[in-house]
């Protein structure tokens, strides 16, 4: 639906050789089952060592356990996220693996959650809610704090709405060049934005006053609602 | 109501430049220069790939068009050659479920002895073992696992609680880490793996030693 197969499209004509190698992996055929390990190991192992390192943490079992697991969340339920992947759209299969392997590693150390478990994301509930009132000053964001919404943003969003944040805010691509590359149209480009946007509220309304708490009274810019202190 | 706007925009272009940057420092965590004496972090050798390789995959598949008598014919070689380090018993009935085939997929902290056939462990040692069938199936299948005392390998086995995850398609794996989700005494150990139901089990039987040493 949101996520075209190449699968399904236009099948005479000749695929783009990644899209083969994806068919070949679904298949189970040895030598592609081997090339496509050894080709996107790198990929996700740099995502995993990032993600590990910015949480001082990491031995070399949880580097394998994140790395298998980020294989596994593109394998699982038939490779449904591997076949959603489009040359078309534009991003290589590793820069498609690589947004999935940050989402998927954040949700992981956030959560806990693994494959296999049952993703519950919340991006389609947020909107739901009443609004989640100021955003942040910009200037009152620490560094550290900004690390954690963010975290905290690849944890809850699904895999698509992570995509689209990466497209407005890290490719900071317009809206046309959107609509071309999901297929989507404007009104529903504005939607996942404005989605992720009170997302991305809600989350710093919620850590604000943790980094409240956490930080020198005498030189902490903001004052923090709530009891806890 | 526009500075509202305005502000929302600039947090997620914040986060934006944030992912970005993350991005790139990740590329940079590949370089061994930027890696420093974070050996942990050192790249995924091939042993290591081959054995992920293995856990997400199972071992290759054989040719599809074997004859349908031919894996009850290699059940009963084996069941008549019981020195054989994993002896799987088949007692398929004809029922719905597929033959599985265990591979051991333990990570780098597992260590394979150079002089003895069986896996060694150890506290600390990541375990998983993966049970893949040779085809799909829906159906759940239903999984106990118990010790076997290798001393006394007629005695009633002692059943045992472990993390089992199952995925689509059949497929499941046993894995934890040693003195976390699994506790041994050590020395030698048997674990016997039960799959299907009572008129269509297979057995697997896994030797491997748990070694006393902290790492």
């Amino acid at each position: 639906m949101l996520f075209g197969s190449m699968f399904a499209r236009n099948p005479a004509a000749v695929r783009h050789p990644d899209v083969e190698l994806i068919a070949q992996v679904i298949a189970r055929e040895p030598a592609a089952c081997r090339a496509f390990v050894e080709r996107l190991t790198p990929v996700i192992q740099s995502r995993v060592n990032a993600a590990l390192v910015r949480r001082k943490r990491g031995s070399r079992t949880e580097v394998l356990d994140l790395t298998q697991e980020v294989f596994r969340a593109l394998l699982d339920d038939g490779a449904k996220i591997l076949r959603s992947w489009d040359p078309e759209r534009g991003a290589s299969l590793a820069g498609f693996v690589a947004i999935v392997a940050e989402r998927r590693v954040a949700s992981i150390l956030v959560s806990g959650r693994k494959s296999g478990a049952r993703e519950d994301p919340q991006d389609t509930e947020e909107l739901q809610k009443s609004d989640p009132g100021p955003t942040p000053e910009m200037h009152t964001i620490s560094h550290d704090l900004l690390e954690r919404i963010l975290d905290q943003l690849r944890a809850r969003l699904s895999d698509r709405g992570y995509e689209m944040f990466h497209l407005f805010f890290v490719e900071e691509a317009d809206v046309q060049t959107i609509c071309a590359r999901t297929g989507l149209a404007r009104d529903a480009v504005y939607t996942w934005k404005a989605r992720i946007l009170r997302m991305v509220k809600v989350i710093a309304g919620e850590l604000e006053p943790v980094e409240a708490l956490g930080s020198d009274p005498a030189t902490s810019p903001r004052s923090h609602k709530g009891g806890r202190g | 109501m526009s500075d509202r706007h305005s502000d929302d925009e600039g947090l997620g272009a914040m986060l934006g430049k944030l992912a970005k940057k993350q991005a790139e420092d990740a590329e940079a965590w590949q370089n061994e220069e930027h890696r420093g004496d974070r050996s942990e972090l050192r790249p995924i050798d091939d042993l290591e790939r081959a054995r992920m390789t293995a856990a997400l995959f199972g071992e290759p598949k054989k040719a599809r068009s074997l004859p349908r008598w031919l894996p009850i014919a290699a059940i009963f070689l084996l069941i008549a050659f019981p020195a054989a380090l994993l002896l799987i018993r088949g007692a398929n009935d004809g029922g719905a479920l597929p033959r599985y085939q265990l591979t051991v997929a333990s990570g780098a902290a597992m260590v394979r002895s150079s002089t003895a056939a069986d896996d060694r462990y150890s506290t600390g040692s990541r375990f998983e073992l993966v049970f893949q069938p040779d085809t799909r199936t829906e159906e759940v299948p239903e999984i106990s696992v118990a010790r076997i005392d290798p001393a006394d390998p007629g005695a009633t086995p002692h059943p045992l609680q472990v993390p089992i995850e199952k995925s689509e398609g059949g497929a499941f794996r046993i894995r934890g880490e040693l003195g976390r989700d699994f506790s041994f005494p050590p020395g030698p150990q048997i674990l016997r793996i039960t799959v299907g139901r009572k008129n269509a089990v297979q057995q697997f039987h896994y030797r491997f030693v748990v070694s006393d040493l902290e790492r």
